[in-house]
C-alpha cells in the first residue's frame, strides 16, 4: 500500500537531523564494506594475475643431496611426463650491459610444454642458441638474432618468450633459457636441480605424488615433492580469508549502523505511540503499522546503501590507485559486484534492524496506545 | 433498528493494588438515528463504556452487539475492519495525524478502505465543506488550524466511510464555550440528517443538545 510508504517518507522528514544521522551510519558501514570488498578483490586479482599457477604440476626437488640423479630422473619419467630443469644464476653480457641473470637449462622438446613464444622460435635439440624472457628482453632491449655472452659462450637469441608471471617451478620472464647441452658445457652439472612433473588428470595429482614418493623415497628421503595444486588451493584459501577479514571489518561498521537504526526506530515507535493508537482506532490494521515502520527503515537503508556504495566505489578507486598503483581491477565484474553487495547489506541491515520496532509498534493495543501521553 | 446493544457488560481492571470495576453490569441499547449523551463524574467509566461500544476495548464479561452481530470472538483484523467501516471516532484532543493535511486526514480512512485516490479527494473536500471548514484550509496541517477547526476536520474524518455510529469522547473538552456550541450544532445537524451519535461529556449544556442522556455512577447506569 503506497499510503504507508508516503507516511514513512513524511515521518522521516519530521526528524530530519535524526534521519540524516541514521543514514550517515549506514553510509559509513556500506562504504567500508564496499571499499574493503573491492580492495580484497583487487589484491586477489593483482596477485593471481602476477602468478603463474597450474594445478596439475608437481615440482620434485632433491632432498639431502644437491641434485636429482639421472637414475632417479629415469624413475620419474616412468611415472609421468617429467621435465628436467637445471638452473644457475650467472653474469651475462646483454646488449651493451652486463647483468646478473637466471639461466635455465632445458630440453628443446620440453619448451613448448611450459612456454609460449612471442617473437622468433624455440631452439632445436642440442642447439647452442637461447631464448630469453619477456621482461629481460624489454629491460636490456634484446632482439631476436642478437648474441649474448655467458662466460666464453656466445649463444644467439632465436626467440623471445611471452610473459608468464611468477611461478613455483620456473620464472622465465627474467631468465635466459638454453639447451641441456649448452648448460652442460657451461656448468657440467651431475644431475638436475629439479624436475617438473605434469599430470594429465588433475584428480590424479595426489596419486602420482604418492607413487613418486613410494618409488624414490623408499629407503631414505631423496626427493621432496611440491604440489602446485596445494599451493593453488592454499592461495585461494588465503585470499578467501583476506576477503572475509576485510568484509568482517566492513560488517562491524554496518552492525553499528544497524544498532543506530534500531535505536532511532525504537525512539519513533515510543514517541508516536499515541499516533499509532489513533491510526489503529480509525481502522489501520496491524499490517499497515508494520509496513509503515518497515518502509521507514527501508528508505533509510536504501538511501544510505546507495550513497555508501557509490562512495565506497570511489574510495575503492583511491585505495586501488594508492596501494596497487592502478585502477584496472575496479571495473571487473567481481569488484563491481561489491557495489551491489554493499547496497544489499545496507538495505538488509536497516530493514532487519527495523523489524523488531515495527513489529512492536504493530502489536500495540489500540486502546492503550491511545491513552499514552 | 438497533445499532448498539450491550448485555450485562462488566469491565474489571486488574491492578497491583486490587481490581477496579470500571463498568458494572451495564445493559443498554442505542437505536439508529439516536443522539445519546453519557454523563457522570470523573472516573465513573464513561470512556471505558464508549471504547467498548467502539470495539477498541473488550469487556471482561457480557456481550456487545453491533448492528445485531456479536463482537466477542472477533480477531484483531476483524475488529479493525469493523471500526474502519462502521465507527467514526471523535476525540477530546482531536487526534489528527500531524504529517497529513486536513484533507488527507479525511481521505485516509477512505484510502484504507481501498477507495481510489481521486474519489477520496472529491469526497474529502465535500465532507470538509459539510462540516463547515473554510475552503482553503484543506491544505493546512493540523498544527496550522485552531482547535475548533481541527475538531471539524476530525468530524469529517469520522464521517469518511459513512459509519453506522459516531462516537465522541468529550468532543468539546478542549474548546471554549462558543466553539463548543458550534461543534454541538454541527453534531445536532448530522443527527437530524440521520446519524447515530453517542457523546461522552461532563457538560450539561452539551448533554442538552442530545435526545437522551445516560448517567453513569461508579460504573453503573442510573436512572
Ligand atoms: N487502563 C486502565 N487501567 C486501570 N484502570 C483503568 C484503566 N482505564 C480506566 N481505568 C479506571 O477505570 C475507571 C473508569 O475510567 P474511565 O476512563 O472510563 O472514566 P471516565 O468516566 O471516562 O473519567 P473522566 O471523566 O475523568 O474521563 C477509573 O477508575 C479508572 O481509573
Ligand atoms: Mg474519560
Amino acid at each position: 500500500m503506497s499510503i504507508f510508504f508516503e507516511f514513512a517518507r513524511r515521518n522521516l522528514g519530521r526528524h530530519k537531523f535524526r534521519s540524516v544521522l541514521a543514514v550517515v551510519g549506514i553510509v559509513i558501514g556500506v562504504l567500508a564494506l564496499t571499499a574493503l570488498g573491492i580492495l580484497g578483490n583487487s589484491i586477489r586479482l593483482s596477485v593471481t594475475e602476477q602468478l603463474y599457477l597450474v594445478g596439475n604440476e608437481l615440482v620434485v626437488f632433491p632432498h639431502g643431496e644437491p641434485l636429482i640423479s639421472e637414475k632417479n630422473f629415469k624413475t620419474l619419467e616412468r611415472v609421468a611426463d617429467a621435465i628436467p630443469v637445471n638452473s644457475q644464476a650467472d653474469r651475462a653480457v646483454l646488449g651493451s650491459e652486463t647483468g646478473a641473470v637466471m639461466i635455465y637449462g632445458m630440453r628443446a622438446t620440453d619448451l613448448p610444454k611450459l612456454l609460449d613464444i612471442a617473437d622468433g622460435q624455440f631452439f632445436k635439440h642440442g642447439s647452442l642458441n637461447c631464448v630469453v624472457g619477456a621482461s629481460l628482453a624489454a629491460e636490456y632491449d634484446l632482439r631476436v638474432g642478437e648474441r649474448i655472452i655467458i662466460r666464453e659462450q656466445k649463444p644467439r637469441i632465436v626467440g623471445i618468450l611471452k610473459e608468464r608471471g611468477i611461478g613455483f617451478d620456473i620464472n622465465p620472464d627474467n631468465a635466459i633459457i638454453i639447451s641441456e647441452k649448452l648448460f652442460s658445457t657451461l656448468y657440467e652439472p651431475e644431475g638436475y636441480d629439479f624436475v617438473i612433473v605434469r599430470v594429465e588428470d588433475i584428480d590424479k595429482v595426489e596419486a602420482v605424488k604418492e607413487e613418486i614418493e613410494n618409488r624414490l623415497n623408499k629407503k631414505e628421503e631423496v626427493v621432496s615433492v611440491m604440489e602446485m595444486k596445494m599451493i593453488v588451493e592454499s592461495l585461494k584459501e588465503f585470499f578467501r580469508m583476506v576477503s572475509v577479514f576485510l568484509l568482517g571489518i566492513g560488517s562491524i561498521s554496518l552492525a553499528v549502523a544497524g544498532v543506530s537504526i534500531l535505536n532511532v526506530m525504537m525512539m519513533s515507535t515510543v514517541e508516536r505511540t499515541k499516533e499509532i493508537g489513533v491510526m489503529r482506532a480509525i481502522g489501520t490494521s496491524r499490517r499497515g503499522i508494520l509496513l509503515m515502520f518497515l518502509y521507514e527503515s527501508l528508505i533509510l537503508g536504501a538511501v544510505g546503501g546507495v550513497l555508501g556504495a557509490m562512495l565506497g566505489f570511489g574510495v575503492g578507486y583511491l585505495i586501488d590507485v594508492w596501494i596497487l598503483g592502478k585502477a584496472s581491477y575496479l571495473f571487473t565484474p567481481s569488484s563491481v559486484a561489491y557495489v551491489f553487495v554493499g547496497i544489499a547489506f545496507g538495505v538488509g541491515t536497516s530493514v532487519f534492524s527495523g523489524l523488531y520496532p515495527a513489529w512492536r509498534a504493530s502489536r500495540l493495543k489500540p486502546i492503550e496506545a491511545l491513552r499514552f501521553e | 433498528m438497533e445499532v448498539v446493544r450491550l448485555v450485562e457488560v462488566t469491565k474489571v481492571y486488574e491492578l497491583p493494588r486490587g481490581s477496579v470495576k470500571a463498568l458494572d453490569d451495564v445493559s443498554m441499547s442505542v437505536g439508529a438515528g439516536d443522539f445519546v449523551s453519557i454523563m457522570g463524574p470523573s472516573g465513573s467509566g464513561k470512556s471505558t463504556l464508549l471504547n467498548i461500544i467502539g470495539c477498541l476495548d473488550t469487556p471482561t464479561s457480557g456481550e456487545v452487539f453491533i448492528g445485531g452481530a456479536r463482537v466477542s470472538g472477533l480477531s484483531d483484523d476483524e475488529l479493525t475492519r469493523l471500526r474502519l467501516e462502521r465507527m467514526g471516532f471523535v476525540f477530546q484532543h482531536f487526534n489528527l495525524i500531524p504529517t497529513l493535511t486536513a484533507l488527507e486526514n479525511v481521505e485516509f480512512p477512505m484510502l484504507l478502505r481501498g477507495m481510489r485516490e481521486r474519489e477520496a479527494k472529491e469526497r474529502g473536500k465535500q465532507l470538509l465543506r459539510a462540516v463547515g471548514l473554510d475552503e482553503g484550509l484543506g491544505e493546512h496541517k493540523p498544527s496550522e488550524l485552531s482547535g475548533g477547526e481541527q475538531q471539524r476536520v476530525a468530524i469529517a474524518r469520522a464521517l469518511a466511510n459513512d459509519p453506522d455510529i459516531i462516537l465522541a469522547d468529550e468532543p468539546t473538552g478542549n474548546l471554549d464555550s462558543k466553539t463548543s456550541k458550534s461543534i454541538m450544532e454541527l453534531l445536532k445537524m448530522l443527527n437530524e440528517r440521520g446519524r447515530t451519535i453517542i457523546v461522552v461529556t461532563h457538560d450539561p449544556l452539551v448533554a442538552s443538545y442530545t435526545a437522551r442522556t445516560l448517567k453513569l455512577v461508579d460504573g453503573r447506569l442510573v436512572g
